[in-house]
This record gives C-alpha cells, structure tokens and sequence, in this order.
C-alpha cells in the first residue's frame, strides 16, 4: 500500500499588522515553521507612513524564537493584494493567517484582508482562531433581530443534566449521543413490531 | 504546535489531496484522526411495502465500509492517525467529533462543489470558522477547476 507523500512546507509565509490577532497566527506559524524545519517568512503591509516598522517587525520576528529561520518584508500597498503577490513570487507552501477576532453579531467570518487570501490562493492557508477573550463580550444592543447561528457565545461550563460531568452544554455529547442511540434503537423496535 | 487534527473525508475525490496535508501534520507529532460523517440510512424497503434491511443493519454496513476504508488511508500515513464514522448532519457530527476529540484543527477542503461566491469557503469551513478556539487549515484541491 503506497505511503501518501508529505506536502513538503518548507516557506511559510505570515502576513502581520502587529494586531493580537495576527500575534496568534505569527505563533502558530512559528510553530509550523520550528516542527517543519520550514522558514518563516513575515510580511507586513503598511498603509501610509509608519516609522516603527523595523522596529516591531524585528520585534515579531524575535517572537518566533531562536531556531527558526526568518526572512521578513514590509510594503506598502493593499495587505490582500500584495499578501497574495508575495505568495506567488517567493516559493510559499503554506499561509497562515489571523480571524481579527471578530465575534458576537459580526456577519463577517474572517477579516477581510483573510477572506481574499483564502480566496485568491491555491496555497493551504491555515486560519487561526484569535484568542478567546478574557471578559465575555458586552451584549448585542437591543432591538437587532438575533440570528441564533450568529449570536453563538461559547456557554459557560456546567454540570451536564444527566451525568454531572461538566459540559458545556446543558447535556454532554456522549450522553446525547447515548439518547440519540436509543432513541433510533426505540423506533427501529417499534417498526418492527409495527411491521405487516 | 498543533496537536489534535481532524481530518473530514468524504466520498469526492477532492478530499483525497489533503492527504498529504494530513502527513505533513502527523509528520510533526500531531494526533490525526479522520472522520467520514455519513447520512443515518432508513430502512430498505421493496416497492411491495416489504423490509428487506433494517436501518440498523445497514447502519452496520456503511459504518463497517467506512471503517474499512478509512483505516486502509489511515495505514497509509504516518504517525498517530486513528479514524471514526459518524451518522447525521455533517457539520453537526464534525463539531461533535472536534469536541469529542480535542481538536484544536480541522482539515478542511474548499471549493469542491460550487462556483457560488458563499460557498467557495464551503459550510463545513464556514461552520469551523464560528467557533473560537478552532484553527481550520482550508486547502483548496488542485483538480477543482
């Protein structure tokens, strides 16, 4: 049985606006890059002037720690855009970027600069969650319709309702997964006695 | 570094070109389990009204099938790789198994069904990106046109 070939990532490409999100993602991506023995590449798209960019990016690069191979770049111009131009030029296998963090009611998944990398690319790109944060986030103002699929907050742990194992749903996965198997067992036994 | 990935596989094709992804990720020490969530079968019925399989029985065969063939992939990669299948709603049973199993990435291929602007991403994707604490690598497969 032939082995399946390792997708060989050996240039991993981390976009950065020095943001807590894109902290997240320069970590996972140092992470990738340190147990692929792959080399880190960090780019940072500035919109008009910044004069602290060398500085912060030799900070961000120091944050990837002494073992990884580090090549850094900063232009100006679109972040998407030029994201996307700097995967194509310099011999990129993998992407790696931040959600900005966005939650609650936000219709918007990914940041948009994410969302046109994930769409503009055939690279694997690798979206990491921001971290959680610490407060939970004020409630949504009142008077705006709630889309349950969108208002979705992580629920607060609490004993599970049928084996007080705490959960956090109000009943933990493998009991609803217990019911749920007995509950198709329940019906396939009544079909069958119901059975002409 | 990454070390739970769940890996989702479906009957397409497509989602045979992760595999690579899921060698490259096993390769770094993470514990890769792949999953094929499969529609609950009703009961096989003749035109006469007569069962001829029960949904249980059949239930049995695709999860043995499954079983089968995901553990033929799962001996083809390297590293700490098991499997699961899984019965119902996709999204739903991939959120379970991603709880279930501490994931804290999913493998997911993109752009195999649709040339729709919202569904480039694909629900399964657009489903793992909600939740907080959940990386998702999203791969989108050469042969996808």
């Amino acid at each position: 049985m032939a082995v399946v070939p390792e997708y060989p990532a050996q240039h991993i490409l981390v976009a950065t606006d020095f943001s807590e999100s894109a902290e997240a993602a320069l970590g996972a991506a140092a992470r990738y890059a340190r147990a692929l023995h792959a080399r880190l590449h960090l780019l940072h798209v500035f919109s008009g002037e910044e004069v602290e960019v060398t500085r912060l990016l030799a900070d961000a690069a120091g944050k990837a720690g002494p073992d990884v191979g580090v090549t850094v770049a900063a232009t100006g111009g679109d972040p998407a855009e030029e994201i996307l131009r700097y995967a194509s030029r310099q011999p990129i296998d993998l992407i790696v970027v931040g959600t900005h963090g966005r939650t609650g009611v936000s219709r918007v998944l990914l940041g948009s600069v994410s969302e046109r990398v994930v769409r503009g690319t055939r690279c694997p790109v690798l979206v990491v969650p921001a971290p959680r944060p610490s407060a939970p986030s004020s409630p949504a103002p009142s008077g705006v319709a709630l889309d349950d699929e969108e208002t979705e907050q992580p629920a607060p742990v609490r004993p599970c309702l049928v084996c007080a194992t705490p959960s956090h749903d109000l009943i933990c996965e493998p009991c609803r997964a217990r019911i749920r198997g007995e509950a198709l067992a329940r019906k396939q036994r009544e079909e069958r006695a119901g059975r002409p | 570094m990454t070390k739970r990935v769940l890996v989702p596989l479906d009957t397409t094709e497509a989602t045979q070109d992760i595999l690579p992804i899921a060698a490259m990720l096993a390769s770094t020490g993470a514990a890769v389990r792949l999953i094929h969530v499969a529609s609950v079968p009703d009961n096989v019925v003749t035109p006469q009204g007569r069962t001829v399989a029960y949904a249980d029985q059949e239930m049995a065969r695709v999860q043995a099938l499954w079983s089968d063939s995901l553990g033929d992939t799962a001996a083809r990669l390297h590293g700490a790789v098991d499997h699961a299948v899984r019965f119902g709603d996709p999204i739903a049973e991939i959120l379970a198994e991603a709880e279930a199993f501490g994931a804290d990435t999913i493998l997911v291929t993109t752009g195999t069904r649709s040339s729709v602007k919202r569904a480039l991403l694909g629900s399964v994707a657009e489903a793992m990106l909600r939740r907080a604490g959940v990386g998702v690598l999203l791969y989108r497969a050469p042969r996808d046109p």
